[in-house]
């Protein structure tokens, strides 16, 4: 094992040096058409001065990272709340007790409502309606009711990834646990919850991406963050380069975050499954 | 009739459609080895769980000491810490170190201190020969070990009486012996054991009282000697002539 001699080593070795090299030359071929070609379409320069105007760039730079620090608030509070919420959702939910009947009825129907309707939507709805109630400052802030909706719609998905979890846990470990004068609770804590939880990280992890970057939305019902503060500066200064910035400062964040994702989805097969098929 | 630690009076249980007991009346003594032998199907397992409250019975009474726990709505939880279970997939937990495997109910439904259930265990693993292998995980261990395990763990609550289903079942012929071995050792202890079994011969030489089922009948019970060597039933007869065929008796 690992030694350079044999057949299948030397074979392997000559696989390797084709496909890189084979990888190499089509990405440069990809780079090379995309660099040429769009600077010989009629608009180019058009579009290179109001997308891709460094002055801009790094004027607007400073107070979109400013602004970004909201979205990373917003994320930072409602995280929790939404992890919170749904594994309260998908234990209930997954709890056999006939007295939680109204409980597990009342969980499917947040989970079908929640989920049925866009987030702008929600975002909309929950952050004009419910300050429209007439709650005093500084409880009326479309800040707070912003990240409601957020957190509730994101928790009605999340639960769903917490209940494939759950359900994925084999019976027999139930059984084990009962067996044991476990209670139903104390199984589901100790026993299946731990197991479930482990097992759905990865899909956890890539919900969290998409929320890092649907906190901008919450720009739409007020607050200034950084999508918004890009808007307020690509109006002043009639120049899309602001919006290049922004989608830069996510990508600083999103693209860590689901290369981690990745990389665990990666361990957990390679820990479930052994041997991978080529 | 001496006084029975279990009792089962016409115990039936069905499945949907398919009813698994069809009236079973068994009386399990104090301190005796009950075996349940029969082929594939034929209810063992049913009537294991069913003692163990973790299958409701559709019909019929079942008593532990003289007091029905087969009423409706009984609790459980404290029946199922005098009657411990072993399966035949070890059903370990596998994020747990055996350690905590083993101290998980003691600790968390008797509420004995961490410590003291700690050194219950690591006692109980010395004397099963797992003593090594008490910050192991469950994946790092030869089925043989994870069944030794799992009946350290169902000992670790100090139950009355312990049910084995098929706990040789699933394990590699050479594992076979050790975990028998610890059955043997419950034995000479005093533990009531019930098991639902394919090993014969092991069957014959521990038990104090055979059941052959079929169907979800008991069709045949009483001392191994008589049982194995001179069946009454003809059912039984063809079961056990099909065992020796195959070599297993």
């Amino acid at each position: 094992m690992g030694t350079v001699t044999g057949r299948r080593a030397a074979y392997e070795r000559a696989r390797k040096r084709r496909s890189t090299v084979v990888a190499t030359v089509s990405s440069l071929a990809v780079v090379t058409a995309i660099v040429v070609l769009v600077p010989k379409m009629p608009r180019w320069d058009r579009v290179h001065e109001s997308f891709f105007n460094g002055e801009r760039f790094a004027n607007s730079l400073p107070r979109l990272l400013d602004a970004f620090v909201l979205d990373i608030k917003i994320f930072a509070w409602s995280m929790p709340a939404i992890v919170s919420l749904a594994l309260l959702v998908a234990v209930t939910r997954n709890s056999r007790s006939a007295a939680l009947f109204p409980l597990r009825i009342l969980t499917i129907a947040f989970t079908d409502i929640m989920r049925g309707v866009p987030i702008i939507l929600w975002i909309y709805l929950i952050g004009f309606g419910v300050p429209g109630l007439g709650i005093d400052r500084p409880w009326n802030s479309p800040l707070i009711w912003g990240s409601v909706a957020l957190v509730l719609t994101y928790s009605a998905y999340i639960a769903e990834v917490f209940r494939a979890g759950i359900e994925s846990v084999h019976e027999s470990q139930r059984a084990a646990a009962r067996s044991l004068g476990l209670s139903s609770w104390q199984t589901m804590r100790h026993v299946v919850l731990p197991q479930a939880i482990r097992r759905v990280v990865p899909p956890l992890m890539n919900d969290m991406v998409s929320l890092q970057k649907d906190v901008a939305l919450v720009s739409l019902i007020g607050p200034i963050e950084i999508l918004r503060q890009a808007g307020i500066d690509k109006s002043k200064f009639a120049n899309f380069t602001p919006y290049i910035a922004a989608a830069a400062v996510f990508l600083l964040i999103t693209i860590p975050l689901t290369r981690t994702t990745d990389w665990l989805i990666e361990r957990q097969r390679r820990r479930t499954t052994g041997t991978r098929i080529s | 009739m001496s006084a029975a630690k279990i009792s089962l009076r016409d115990v039936h249980k069905a499945f949907g459609t398919n009813s698994v007991l069809n009236g079973i009346d068994l009386d399990i003594a104090e301190g005796s080895v009950v075996s349940l032998i029969g082929p594939s199907g034929s209810g063992k397992s049913t009537l294991l769980r069913c003692i163990n409250l973790l299958e409701p019975i559709d019909d019929g009474e079942i008593f532990l000491d003289d007091i029905d726990i087969s009423i409706p709505g009984f609790d459980a939880n404290p029946v199922r810490r005098r009657i411990g279970m072993v399966f035949q997939n070890f059903n370990l937990f596998p994020h747990m170190s055996v350690q905590d495997n083993i101290t998980l109910s003691p600790v968390r439904t008797l509420g004995v201190n961490k410590a003291v259930a700690r050194a219950k265990a690591a006692e109980l693993l010395e004397r099963f020969g797992l003593a090594d292998k008490v910050n192991a995980f469950p994946d790092q261990l030869s089925g043989g070990q994870q069944q030794r395990v799992a009946i350290v763990r169902a000992l670790a609550i100090e139950p009355e009486v312990l049910l084995l289903d098929e706990i040789t079942s699933s394990l590699d012929p050479e594992l076979v012996g050790e975990v028998l071995d610890v059955v043997r050792e419950l034995k000479t202890s005093g533990m009531t054991l019930v098991l639902a079994t394919h090993e014969m011969g092991f069957a014959r030489d521990i038990s104090d009282l055979v059941c052959v089922l079929d169907g979800g009948h008991i069709i045949e019970q009483g001392l191994p000697g008589q049982v194995f060597s001179a069946p009454k039933s003809d059912r039984a007869q063809q079961f056990l002539e099909r065992i020796i065929r195959a070599g297993r008796l």
